[in-house]
């Protein structure tokens, strides 16, 4: 990233339904005060973090839309003297553009609940004021303009602290695919187990999973597979964090449901009894129940995993790293830089694809 | 005889509702500019089908839009025609069809906020007004924009838009019976108050009102608030955070007819328009029409309609709010506000209305 006089932020008006900013214009440190959700306080201070290459300081503009140009912008401009460069932190159901500033997009929700579908609905609507941001932040989106899929340069912005996770149980996977309500009952009924069990294995392979994934019909088929695998080698363990809730959601089942109906959906037949060495994890582990394993991990990740919600040293805690990518939705060679970044190591890329696909 | 102006037909389902306010009202005084200016050959359409012009002229001295409905529905068979594919046709709002239609086409464009406020809108709102816009801004020859700011808004949006986008700034015309109604009306005995426009809705912005209530300038002054417009669901959650002492300054009027809008308008001392986020804003114009000084948010469309008539606050600032409260009720300001208001609401006229249609329609 160059450096600039100034940098201007923006948050989804969303946000700010349940606060009341004291003016349209603020140091962007005050919204961390402030009850936005995890998500965004995650994004908003990566963008802080980074922020320190402007010469000065960063400012909020709580609705840059009502500024839109003529004197209202003139009367913003004043406000935000030096102001060179504007990031839209969006939840994609709308991107705001400051004119006369270079305009970004950091889509900040994928993969914490906010469904990607908000995103592409967007592009419909809108794919020529898109190309008019000059890059997107930690994320490697292919939008169609004009009838061609033509990316946005990508910005990376490497992670810089881990973010608080609470120590989360293990729960034992149990699936009856012809009743799903069941299963989840059963699966809170089992006792669940504590993370440094998982030592007794030989290895672990870890996936974190987002809503999209999930929703990725070409996914089912790997999950299907691994899980089916699993069963016939206790050697091993599987571990899957479910996708977290974006705040709005009330408990956890919504993400177990969506799990389960995916591992329903797959074409291999799953044995209806509680897996000893396949766990669901409600979220991401903890640093603390990563640290205390001694075996090797293998993490599995999605494309739209906010990969820039850990540093780099995190990724380097396990044996591997593969990322599940989707050809039509992600640029891969700007997707690859992206990750070699925000990882800060070497990954295998697993294209979610058919055989004989030439995509 | 054949007439040998240049023809335009408006689209006029907006027209179709019992009754009018906002974008109906838009098309009335859009078809009252025209026919004052005289310089097209009229008509009317409906889903591609003309309305006869009597009907709509009958709508228009009525208000309202029942009797042209059922005159629509009951077109005989013999008095259907299509609209001449050929005829320019002007919607006064976003095509309600497939555009692409007919060989010239505008459509009007009021706001963007379901683009740009999409939280503030349930998503079939949005999906009505976005899924099909870009289709319709390309088939359009031309996109009217109601204020600059929507203007700007739209060309920012929509890049392509550029070079091909016309103002059409409407006007305020009180029927002329009010005048003379509300002089012979008992007097409104409320106090000294502000009209304020706006319902307790995130958009409209009411709360920085009563935020602003508890300031020690605004607490101690003897003003009184009346509220023109719904109440909305959210008035009491907000009461219930100020003090009993100063929920009494706050009087609602509920959904007022137009000669009570107007009776309140007049009878204040000046208007508050808090809102975030307007397309042009007419309550405003109607304020300064009376001679009211408007106190209006620094956004959207706020300085263009209101100009040197009006003094503007930060919309998320409480002081800002107080500063602007305190000026406009200084006598010697409210004084000079008061001799721009007018100048200020006669630059928007029907002359000014019909000018850049009658250019559009000329240049084909």
């Amino acid at each position: 990233m160059r450096a600039a006089r100034r940098l201007i932020v923006s948050v989804p008006g969303r946000e700010l339904q349940k606060i009341r900013p004291s003016s349209s214009i603020f140091p962007a440190e005050q919204l961390l005060d402030d009850g936005i959700s995890p998500a965004l306080r995650d994004a908003l201070g990566l963008v802080l973090h980074h922020s320190s290459e402007w010469e000065q300081p960063t400012l909020l503009v709580a609705r840059p839309e009502i500024f839109p140009g003529g004197e209202t912008l003139s009367w913003l401009q004043n406000r935000i003297p030096g102001a060179t460069t504007h990031v839209a932190i969006s939840d994609g159901s709308a991107v705001k553009l400051i004119p006369g500033l270079k305009n970004h997009v950091f889509f900040y929700s994928f993969g914490n609940g906010i469904d990607e579908n908000v995103l592409k609905t967007l592009v419909r609507r809108t794919s020529r004021q898109l190309g008019a941001l000059r890059s997107q932040w930690n994320s490697a989106y292919a939008l169609r303009f004009e009838g061609k899929n033509v990316s946005l340069p990508t910005t990376a912005l490497a992670g810089y602290h881990n973010p608080l996770i609470p120590d989360r149980p293990l729960f034992k996977l149990y699936l009856d695919k012809g009743n799903i309500a069941a299963s989840m009952e059963t699966i809170s009924a089992i006792p669940a187990i504590d993370s440094a069990r998982l030592n007794s294995y030989s290895q672990i392979t870890y996936v974190t999973l987002t809503h999209s994934l999930l929703g990725a019909e070409k996914f089912r088929s790997v999950l299907g597979k691994v899980v089916l695998e699993h069963f016939f080698d206790d050697s091993s363990a599987l571990v899957f964090a479910l996708p977290e809730t974006d705040g709005k959601t009330q408990g956890v089942s919504p993400s177990l449901e969506a799990f389960l109906t995916a591992a329903r959906d797959t074409t291999f037949p799953i044995p209806k009894l509680a897996a000893s060495n396949i766990f669901l994890s409600f979220g991401e582990l903890s640093d603390a129940a990563l640290d205390v394993l001694d075996v090797p991990v293998m993490l599995w990740l999605s494309d739209d995993t906010a990969l820039w919600r850990h540093p780099p040293s995190y990724y380097q805690k396990f044996e591997s790293i593969r990322v599940y990518f989707r050809p039509g939705l992600m640029r891969e060679k700007q997707f690859n830089e992206m990750a070699a970044i925000l990882l800060g190591r070497k990954f295998e890329l697993s294209p979610l694809r058919f055989p004989g696909s030439s995509r | 005889m054949t007439n040998s102006k240049p023809a335009l037909a408006i689209e006029i389902g907006p027209m179709l509702e019992d009754i009018w306010t906002g974008i109906p009202v838009f098309t009335r005084r859009l078809v009252s500019a025209l026919t004052q200016d005289g310089r097209l050959d009229l008509r009317f359409v409906h889903n591609y089908v003309e309305i006869p012009v009597d009907a709509v002229r009958s709508a228009m001295v009525l208000g309202t839009g029942s009797f042209l409905r059922e005159r629509y529905e009951h077109l005989a068979m013999s008095e259907r025609r299509i609209l001449d594919l050929n005829t320019p046709v002007l919607y006064p709002s976003s095509k309600s069809n497939l555009g692409g239609i007919y060989a010239r086409e505008a459509s009007t464009v009021h706001d963007l906020s379901t683009l740009v406020m999409p939280e503030n809108h349930v998503e079939a709102n949005v999906a009505y007004h976005m899924d099909h816009f870009e289709d319709e801004l390309e088939s359009n020859e031309l996109t009217f924009a109601i204020s600059q700011s929507t203007d700007a808004a739209l060309q920012t949006a929509f890049p392509n838009t550029a070079g091909r986008t016309q103002l059409l700034y409407q006007y305020v015309d009180w029927p002329d019976e009010f005048e003379v109604l509300d002089r012979n009306s008992p007097r409104i005995d409320i106090g000294r108050y502000a009209v304020v426009i706006g319902t307790v809705e995130p958009r409209k912005n009411l709360s920085l009102l009563i935020d602003a209530l508890s300031h020690p300038d605004i607490a101690a002054s003897e003003i009184k608030f009346v509220i023109i417009g719904k109440r909305g669901w959210l008035v009491d959650s907000f009461l219930q955070n100020i003090p009993a002492h100063l929920r009494g300054r706050l009087l609602f009027s509920g959904f007022v007819s137009d000669f009570i809008k107007y009776r309140l308008i007049k009878a204040a001392e000046f208007m508050i328009f808090p809102s975030m986020y307007e397309g042009f804003g007419i309550p405003a114009l109607e304020a300064m029409s009376l001679g009211k000084p408007v106190m209006a948010a620094m956004t959207s469309s706020f300085p263009e309609v209101v100009g040197e008539g009006g003094i503007y606050f930060d919309p998320f600032s409480v002081t800002e709010f107080a500063e602007a409260f305190a000026e406009i009720i200084n006598p010697s300001r409210a004084a000079e506000l008061a001799a721009k208001v007018l100048k200020q609401s006669s630059i928007f006229n029907p002359p000014r209305m019909a000018a850049p249609v009658v250019e559009w329609v000329c240049s084909g």
